[in-house]
Order: C-alpha cells, then sequence, then structure tokens
C-alpha cells in the first residue's frame, strides 16, 4: 500500500448557506492531469519533429513520404500521389480512436499513424494506379503541415473555448450558490401499488431462477453499454435493496435470497470473462483475475452491491472466504470474499497515479470512481475498517483537481495515459453535476448540494407547467394526461418512453414534489406497461432502464446513500417468516413503530384461494395480536408463544394492506 | 500367454520390414514404406493412389478404434504394401536412385504411429472445436431447441452407447429397491430399441463376419451392462458377460471387438460387483495411467485396452475419466488421486456451463466425486450449473444425489 496521501488545506470559499462556491481562477488541469497531457504534448511534438528532419534534412522520395506521413497521417501517401491511402489513414485512425474507448486498445492510433509512415515509404517511388511511378505532389509538403497546425489548432482551441466559456459562468453561478438552498428531495415512503407488486415479481423471476441461468437478461457485447449483465445486476441488487429497506425490513427472508443471488450471479464467466480481453488488449496482461487491476467498473460497482446486500440483509454471507470465486474457463480460480474485494478495491485506489483507476485499460471515468469510492465507504460503515476514512481524502482532491470544471460539472472520463478527454456520448457534453449511484450524497454531500443547488435552478418553472396539468382520480391520488415520447434505449435494442418518465419522476423527487412524483409514476406505468408476465417484461423497456427506474421509484424513505451510510439495522417489531416462493411473495411487511406490522401478500404461482400460515417471530412473548384490514374478510387472533413466535393462516386473494397488531393496543380484545 | 503374443507381434514387427528392406530389393523398399505409412511406398510413383492409401488407413484406424473393425485396417495395410511392390519401377534412376538408396529407415520407424496419432488428433480437434464460438453458440442454440424435450427424444438423440451407459447409471442412481421412478420406462425403451442389437449385429457382422444367433453374445460391454442394470437380460446372459469379462483378464467385456473402454469396465464392474477384482487390480495396472500423472493437473487415465497385446493407451475424455473414476472410488478401489487430476477440468466445466454436453457430464461426474473429497471450494463451484439436459448428465446427477444422501464408502 502506498503512503498516505497528505490531505491539503481546505480553501474552497462558503457560501452564506454552506454550498461551497468554485474558483474564480480555476486551473486548466489538475497536477497529473497536466504531466499527462504535457508527455502526450512531447510525444506529438517529437513525432512532428522526427517528420519535419526527414522531409527537410534527410529529403529524398521514401523519406519525405515517412516525414510527411509522421507530420500528418498519411500525409506522406498525398505525397506519393495516393489521395486513396490517405483517405483509408484518416479512416483507420477513425477507427482507431473508437477502438481507444471500446476496447482500450491505446496502440491502435499509434499504430495506425506510424504504419502509415512505414507504409507510404515503402511504396514511394513504386507503382501508381493512377500516376507515373515516379511521381510525387510537392504540394503534400505545404498541405501535411498545415493539417497538422490545423488539428492541433483545433482540438487545443475547442479546449480553450470550453474553458473559457465554464469560466465566464463562474460569477453568476457563485452569486447563486451563495444564497442557494438545494431542494429537499422526496423521502416520504410511497405505498407499494399493483403495479409495484408487478414490477417486484419480475424481479423476483429473474434473480430466483437458477444461479447460472439468465433468462430475461439482455446479453449483448460485455465491454461498454446497456447490454453489459454486470449493470443490469447492479441496478436490480441497488433497486432492491432500497426495496427490501423500505418496504420490506421486516420480511427478510426471500429478499435476502433474491439479493443473494444477484450478487452470486456476477461470479458467472460469462458475466465477468469479457475482462480478459480488456486486459490483454489494454494492458497486455493475459490475468483473467477480474479484481486485481482496474475495472472498477466491476469491483467497485459489484462493491457497493454487496455492501447494500449487507446493509439491509445484515447478511454476513459474502464475509466467507471464497464465497466470491471466479473461475476461470481451464479452472483457474480467483477467490475473493467481502473483505478481499474491498481491499483489492482500495489496493487499486493506492496505486493509481491520479487518484481514480480505470474501468477499462488506460479510462478512468469519475462516475465508477465515486461507486468505487462509496463501496468503500460502505463497507467501512459495515466492518469498522478504515478503507474509505483513509483514502477520503486523495479522492476528493483528485475529483476536485482533475475532474471538476470550472462550471461545477465534472469530467466523464479522463485516460489515465494520455490525460485526454472527450465527450464519448454517454453523458450530454461528456459531464455532470453529480455522480455515483447517489449523486455524491455520501461521499460528498457538500459537493451533492452544489450539484443539486446548480441542477434545480430553473426546474421548479420547468415542472410548473405540469403541476398545473395535474387533476385527480376518484381516489384522490393526482392524475397526469400525458405520454411522454419513445426513444431508443442505451443498447439500442428497442424504443420506450421508460427512460423519459424515470427522468421527469427523478426531477420531481428532486425538487421535492412527492404528487408530482406520484403522478409521473402512475403515468409512466399507464403508457409504459405491458400487462405481461414473466417471461414477459411487466413494462416495455430493458432490464437495464427498468432498473434504473427502480432506483428511483423505490427511493423512500432510503436510498443507496442512506443506506450506505446507515449500515444494517436489525428490524424491530414482527418480523414475518418464510413464504413459499413461487407460490406467493411479501410485498410489504414494515414496522413503523416496532410493535405493529403492515403486511402485505400476494399469490405469484399461487391461487387467491391460497391458505398459507404465515409464521410471526420477534413478537412480545405471550401477547395477543389480531391480524385484519385491508382486503381481508375478518380478523385472526394469533397468539404469541413464549419466544415472541405465532403463526397465522391468511389467504392469499384477502392479504394486502393487513395490519398485525397487540389487541391491547387499541383495547379490543 | 499375453507375453507370448506380445513377443511374436514384435518379432513379427521387425522381421517383416527387415526381410523386405534385405531380400525385397527396390521393390522391399517401397514395400517397406507403405508398411510404415500406408500409401508412401507409392507417393513417388502413384502419389493420388498412395495419398488414397494414406486416406483410407486414417479411416480404417478410425473404424479400428471406434468399431473394432481390424480387418479393415489389415486389408489397407496388405493392400498397401502390396501395391508398393507391384507398382513402381524395379529401379529409379540418378538422384532420386541415390536418394532412395540411402532410405533413412529409422526416421520412418515412427510413421506408422503417426497415423494412429492423426485420428487421435482427429479426435483432440472435435472435442476443441465444440468449444469454439461458433459451434458452442450453435451447441447453446440447439440445446435451446431441444430444451423442451421430453427425455425419450433426448435419449434418442444420444449415441447407441452413451444412451446404454446414462441407463446403466440411472440404473445405479436408483438402486436395487427404489421406488417406481416415473422416467423408467424411457430408460428401458433406450436400452430395448431395435438401434442397440441393431448396432451389435452390423458390427458382429463387419468386424467378425458373425452371422445370426444373439448380437449381444460376445462383446458390447456398454448394452450388455445397461440390460443387467435394468434387469432386462436373463441370468444366463448375464453369467456370459461375466465370462467375457473373464477372459478379458481386466474384468469386463469388450465394448467393441479387442476394445475395453475404460468406463465400460466401471460400469460393468460396478453392476456386477467385480466379484473377481479384476476391475479392482486393472485400475491400478492396466488403467493407472502412471500415478505420477493421475495426481497432477490434466493427468488422464487411459481410455481403452487392447486386448490381443494387452496394452492400453489413449486419454479418457475428462467426463469419462470423472465418471469412472468417482464410481470406482465410491467402490473403494481406488483412492483420492484422481481428483488432483481432475478438479480443474471440473471447476473449468462448471465456469462455462452447460451449453455442451461433455461439459454438462463433467459437472455431474464432479459432483459425484465430491462425496469423496474435502473440497469446500470445488463443492460451491460444481453444485452452481443447472444439470439436466443430457441425459447422461442427468443420470450421472441423480446418482450423485442419492450417492450424497448416503454415507460414503
Amino acid at each position: 500500500m502506498t503512503a498516505l496521501h497528505e490531505p491539503r488545506p481546505a480553501t474552497t470559499p462558503i457560501g452564506q448557506t454552506g454550498l461551497p462556491l468554485l474558483s474564480e481562477a480555476p486551473p486548466r488541469m489538475g497536477p497529473v492531469t497536466r504531466r499527462l497531457v504535457r508527455r502526450t504534448a512531447l510525444t506529438v511534438a517529437a513525432i512532428e519533429i522526427v517528420g519535419l528532419l526527414l522531409t527537410l534534412v534527410v529529403g529524398g522520395d521514401r523519406a519525405t513520404a515517412a516525414g510527411l506521413s509522421l507530420i500528418f497521417p498519411g500525409a506522406g501517401f498525398l505525397f506519393a500521389t495516393m489521395p486513396e491511402l490517405f483517405a483509408l489513414t484518416l479512416v483507420a485512425c477513425a477507427i482507431s480512436i473508437v477502438l481507444w474507448w471500446a476496447i482500450s486498445a491505446v496502440w491502435a492510433l499509434p499504430l495506425s499513424w506510424l504504419t502509415s509512415a512505414a507504409v507510404s515509404a515503402a511504396l514511394a517511388g513504386g507503382p501508381r494506379w493512377w500516376t507515373d511511378a515516379d511521381a510525387t505532389w510537392g504540394w503534400a509538403r505545404i498541405v501535411a503541415p498545415v493539417l497538422a497546425v490545423v488539428a492541433i489548432g483545433a482540438t487545443v482551441g475547442s479546449f480553450e473555448r470550453r474553458y473559457r466559456a465554464k469560466r465566464a459562468k463562474v460569477p453568476a453561478l457563485n452569486a447563486f450558490l451563495t444564497t442557494a438552498r438545494p431542494p429537499e428531495p422526496v423521502r416520504e415512503f410511497r405505498a407499494p401499488d399493483d403495479m409495484d407488486a408487478e414490477l417486484q415479481r419480475w424481479c423476483y423471476e429473474l434473480a430466483l431462477q437458477p444461479i447460472d441461468q439468465f433468462d430475461g437478461f439482455e446479453w449483448g457485447e460485455q465491454f461498454h453499454g446497456g447490454t453489459c449483465v454486470r449493470y443490469q445486476l447492479n441496478y436490480l441488487g441497488w433497486a432492491l435493496s432500497q426495496y427490501a429497506a423500505n418496504a420490506l425490513p421486516n420480511a427478510p427472508t426471500e429478499i435476502e435470497r433474491v439479493l443473494r443471488n444477484l450478487v452470486l450471479k456476477q461470479t458467472d464467466l460469462r458475466v465477468w470473462s469479457y475482462w480478459r480481453t480488456l486486459n490483454l488488449l489494454g494492458n497486455f496482461n493475459g490475468d483473467p483475475d477480474p479484481l486485481v487491476r482496474d475495472n472498477i467498473m466491476f469491483s467497485g460497482f459489484t462493491g457497493d452491491q454487496i455492501n447494500l446486500y449487507e446493509a439491509v440483509t445484515g447478511s454476513t454471507h459474502f464475509d466467507e472466504p471464497g464465497s466470491l470465486t471466479f473461475v476461470w474457463h481451464d479452472g483457474r480460480t480467483f477467490s475473493y470474499d467481502h473483505h478481499t474485494w474491498m481491499d483489492a478495491v482500495r489496493r487499486n485506489f493506492d496505486e493509481s497515479e491520479s487518484g481514480f483507476f480505470p474501468c477499462e485499460p488506460g479510462w478512468a471515468f469519475a462516475a465508477c470512481n465515486t461507486i468505487g469510492a462509496q463501496s468503500l465507504l460502505g463497507y467501512e460503515v459495515l466492518h469498522g475498517r478504515p478503507l474509505w476514512s483513509e483514502y477520503q481524502q486523495r479522492w476528493r482532491d483528485t475529483l476536485d483537481d482533475e475532474y471538476l470544471l470550472p462550471d461545477g460539472n465534472y469530467a466523464n472520463i479522463r485516460c489515465t495515459r494520455t490525460g485526454l478527454s472527450w465527450d464519448t456520448g454517454e453523458t450530454p457534453g461528456g459531464e455532470y453535476l453529480m455522480t455515483g449511484s447517489n449523486g455524491f450524497v455520501d461521499v460528498a454531500p457538500d459537493l451533492a448540494d452544489r450539484g443539486r443547488a446548480i441542477a434545480s435552478r430553473g426546474l421548479d418553472e420547468k415542472l410548473a407547467g405540469l403541476r398545473a396539468s395535474l387533476t385527480h382520480d376518484d381516489d384522490g391520488r393526482p392524475h397526469l394526461d400525458l405520454e411522454l415520447p419513445e426513444d431508443h434505449e442505451r443498447n439500442r435494442v428497442r424504443r420506450t418512453a421508460l427512460g423519459a418518465w424515470t427522468k421527469l419522476a427523478g426531477a420531481a423527487r428532486l425538487m421535492g414534489d412527492a404528487e408530482l412524483l406520484d403522478a409521473c409514476l402512475r403515468a409512466g406505468d399507464r403508457q409504459c406497461a405491458t400487462g405481461e408476465r414473466w417471461p414477459e417484461r411487466p413494462v416495455a423497456a430493458g432490464v437495464q432502464t427498468m432498473a434504473g427506474h427502480l432506483i428511483n421509484r423505490w427511493a423512500g424513505p432510503h436510498n443507496t446513500a442512506s443506506l450506505n451510510l446507515r449500515g444494517y439495522v436489525a428490524p424491530e417489531g414482527p418480523i414475518v417468516g418464510p413464504v413459499p416462493w413461487p407460490q406467493a411473495m411479501v410485498t410489504v411487511a414494515r414496522s413503523t413503530d416496532g410493535v405493529t406490522l403492515d403486511l402485505s401478500l400476494r399469490a405469484v404461482e399461487g391461487d387467491p384461494s391460497d391458505e398459507l400460515t404465515v409464521e410471526f417471530t420477534n413478537l412480545e412473548p405471550g401477547a395477543r395480536y389480531r391480524l385484519g384490514g385491508g382486503a381481508s374478510r375478518g380478523e385472526v387472533a394469533v397468539q404469541a408463544d413464549a419466544n415472541g413466535v405465532a403463526a397465522a393462516a391468511v389467504v392469499l386473494g384477502e392479504a394486502v394492506g393487513l395490519r398485525l397488531q397487540p389487541v391491547n393496543l387499541d383495547g379490543s380484545p | 500367454m499375453l507375453d507370448r503374443r506380445r513377443l511374436a507381434a514384435l518379432a513379427l514387427a521387425v522381421a517383416v520390414p527387415l526381410g523386405l528392406a534385405v531380400f525385397g530389393g527396390h521393390r522391399g523398399d517401397h514395400m517397406v514404406r507403405s508398411l510404415l505409412v500406408p500409401g508412401a511406398g507409392l507417393y513417388g510413383e502413384a502419389p493420388l493412389l498412395g495419398a488414397t492409401l494414406t486416406a483410407l488407413a486414417v479411416a480404417a484406424v478410425g473404424a479400428w478404434m471406434v468399431w473394432g473393425f481390424d480387418v479393415g485396417l489389415v486389408a489397407v495395410m496388405i493392400a498397401a504394401v502390396v501395391l508398393s511392390g507391384v507398382v513402381p519401377p524395379a529401379q529409379h534412376g540418378g538422384a532420386i536412385s541415390q536418394e532412395i538408396a540411402q532410405p533413412g529407415p529409422t526416421s520412418a520407424a515412427h510413421e506408422f504411429p503417426l497415423v494412429v496419432l492423426v485420428v487421435a488428433w482427429l479426435g483432440w480437434v472435435r472435442m476443441v472445436a465444440r468449444r469454439l464460438p461458433p459451434l458452442r453458440w450453435w451447441a447453446e442454440r440447439r440445446r435451446r431447441a431441444t430444451a423442451d424435450d421430453d427425455l425419450a427424444a433426448r435419449l434418442e438423440a444420444l449415441s447407441t452407447v452413451d444412451r446404454c451407459r446414462a441407463a446403466t447409471i440411472r440404473a445405479l442412481g436408483l438402486g436395487t429397491d427404489h421406488e417406481p421412478a416415473p422416467d423408467e420406462l424411457a430408460w428401458r425403451d433406450a436400452i430395448t430399441s431395435p438401434a442397440v442389437t441393431q448396432r451389435a449385429r452390423r458390427i458382429g457382422w463387419w468386424c467378425r463376419g458373425r452371422w445370426g444367433g444373439d448380437p449381444l453374445r460376445v462383446d458390447h460391454a456398454a448394452a450388455r451392462t445397461a440390460l443387467a442394470a435394468w434387469h432386462v437380460s436373463t441370468a444366463a446372459a448375464r453369467r456370459a458377460a461375466c465370462d467375457d469379462a473373464a477372459r478379458s483378464g481386466v474384468g469386463a467385456p469388450p465394448s467393441e471387438p479387442t476394445w475395453v473402454r475404460l468406463i465400460d469396465l466401471v460400469l460393468f464392474a460396478r453392476v456386477t460387483g467385480d466379484p473377481d477384482h479384476l476391475a479392482r487390480r486393472s485400475l491400478g495396472s492396466h488403467f493407472a495411467g502412471g500415478h505420477a500423472r493421475i495426481g497432477r493437473p490434466g493427468g488422464r487415465r487411459p481410455a481403452w485396452y487392447w486386448t490381443p497385446l494387452g496394452v492400453s493407451g489413449g486419454r479418457s475424455e475428462p467426463w469419462e475419466h470423472a465418471t469412472a473414476t468417482a464410481l470406482a472410488r465410491d467402490a473403494g478401489w481406488i483412492g483420492d488421486d484422481d481428483w488432483a487430476a481432475l478438479r480443474r477440468p471440473v471447476l473449468g466445466a462448471a465456469a462455462r456451463g452447460t451449453a455442451i454436453a461433455d461439459d454438462e457430464r463433467l459437472i455431474a461426474a464432479g459432483r459425484l466425486w465430491l462425496r469423496h473429497v474435502d473440497d469446500a471450494e470445488a463443492r460451491r463451484i460444481v453444485g452452481r450449473p443447472t444439470v439436466g439436459h443430457d441425459p447422461l448428465a442427468f443420470a450421472l446427477d441423480q446418482l450423485a444425489t442419492r450417492m450424497n444422501r448416503e454415507p460414503a464408502a
């Protein structure tokens, strides 16, 4: 482990409402980025100089062609009167840039560039398709440097323009931040309705199939994007952790198995074997171990998922040595558990040059490193080892120094080898105000407040129109008569409006408007619900889109941030015992006062007329309870034994909205 | 007896080429070449004929190793040798003559085994190719397409021999005093299907010229074991099979004429109880494969024993090795050394999943082994895949389930 980062004195000015202000004279780049960019610039300069020397000093057709191709990729082909190969070089360079990002082929662009120099030198003086063998286009000697200057100038100019534009916004932003108060998001519990039950059921079906089966998941390329099964598992894990904490704290049995299976599926070879390819292409390393180097989009995300599993269930299943073992094609095993997993994340952080470590080799994402930070924090809360508190300052410095843009946004990615960043199209503008799975709320709450304040500027006015169009149904619930346009999902497989509804509901939650949030969720349900059940989708959207929707839908009162900060808290009040899956499932089991229990059960494959015996534990020993209310036709007397255990028969079709309460609370017999 | 045979074979192998080389003149040189690589003696004069004979020899070796069709191989060899003596001119001239005047018999001494190696290599290529993405994808697609097929249909899709092996394993899984199982009829139908006797009849006719009578009266260990395990065969047939097993000297009748396969040996011995301890002894001798190899990852037991000369060789496929040794270990005939050789292949199969039948079988066979070894990591990993599509894997899995319910031997 490397030496701990020296914390620097806090210099960020604070506004009147406690929000951190933005620097009036922000640097163009942080110290590590500057060093990397300087190295990249020197490398390019060296290539240009060699190209000039070959062209101007060495001379001759071959040297000139090679030199011009070094000055600008493929320009030597123009000199050699082969414009088709010049065009081909440009295409190769464009593909190389895509591959650089897509599969970490950092060598692809230099390879294309140098190959163009070598090939143009080899072909100079050879046979041509269009001209005589010894023909040359002398004007290429001028065009190549001009193209190089234009390309470099455009790159630098684009960066500088963007920097200046953002810096120009700082005074106005600081004026706003000085007095701004970020809105308080909606945190109240939203009682699950029929649609929530359908969605929960679908999640259970996905998770409770055998570990090696992935029916219902979307398979495609596993490097980036919307068909990565690891992200589908992460998002489902996060969403269901929230549901476990908010709706099912007093029925831990089934949800524990659901969440455990979602983690175990991450160890399936098909989910993580992509890493070996990336490691080989990007690091020239054939080690398939997915945790030993880089790959924070797997280690950080799933580490966070494991923390949340433990935080909502209290299960230490993954603390057992070897409980998270990866097996390669040839039978080699890479054995981990919760502790060694988090040690691997921390070691990667420690060994990183900038303080953030890469997802794919050579690419460090702010979002992934924030989720990696969340994983260290969550682990520290659960197990007390200071993996996060020891590293927190260095992480924060990296975020502030290397990734912060002048206007309070953060760059999405940075190449750890060149220091370059660009807009990959994954996020608008290649930047965001808040990131991680909960927008910095747990790892950097002040930045979360600032980001929320900036993000919510003008949002209230935008939502006002929607609020004005709200009506109310007969049951008094808000109604939004609106349909949103469908758009392609990230995986481009299908079009859906669910993503747009998730954003709108997210905005309502951000602004603290519970009524609008409810209306948006219900309107989204109306537009996107298919009426289908497993193995079909209940909502017209893919797994990742749907899981992202559920993260927002089920985020109250606890969300991933509050759970990460809270750790495990044993439930108070009556606990519901196991319910036989797939006959039925518990959709609500929560005690708000530690005495009574709100309980809902629904049939899955069982018949509504089925009678189930439900066991309760953690009751007041010897106390009498009654179970009734909701859809039930009567009340059932429940007598706790000396151990606080009791059982009651319930009819599945009448088991929604039940309440178990001691008889002496309201004086009834 | 075996020693005399081996000695005679060795003498013949040395004397014939030597005799041809010394007394056969230039034609003899060509005949020796074709003796070493069938058709090689014709490469110079009639290359097409030579290549055809070599290809025929490769095919004949394959047929010999799979069906015991040794007469076909002998016929190709004789044809190649005779044609090599007949077709080329008596003497070459010039440089070629110089070249042939100093043939390199020592360099060609390993060439016929090369033909056998080619066949083995083709088998290996087949095994590896099945794991390559396109074929794996095709296998997964085929598996999905047949996912809803009933057991009878999936049994029908197996080769006759594997069907019989699967049935034997299923019978072992059910035990002797079992409750009637719902799938019993399908298994019984599978081993009593005409295809089983038809295969035996064809092999008997082609390889040994046997006409009429019970085609299962000799050889065909897999089918006879299955019929015995399901109590379909008569007591007399079972006795005859035991007599065959005693004659082979290793504890099981040959699977095909002259070939005793490791897995058939162990299945037969398990069904009959190995009363003479022949199978137990042969696992420690003919099928030992060298303890140093067995104790190391990747080590395999021999796949076959060739009765005429009493030699064993080949490498068992991992699932066959795992199945045979797990059953032998369960019977107390061997120790735990094989697990060291099998562990990584088994874990690898568990990681790869059940898209390919061989992997599915290896996983299930690994579960048989886990009853005997204290390997918590392997138990976790191997217990994960869902086994049940391939009938042989299903039978192994059922057997493992039953064995794991019972105390270890």
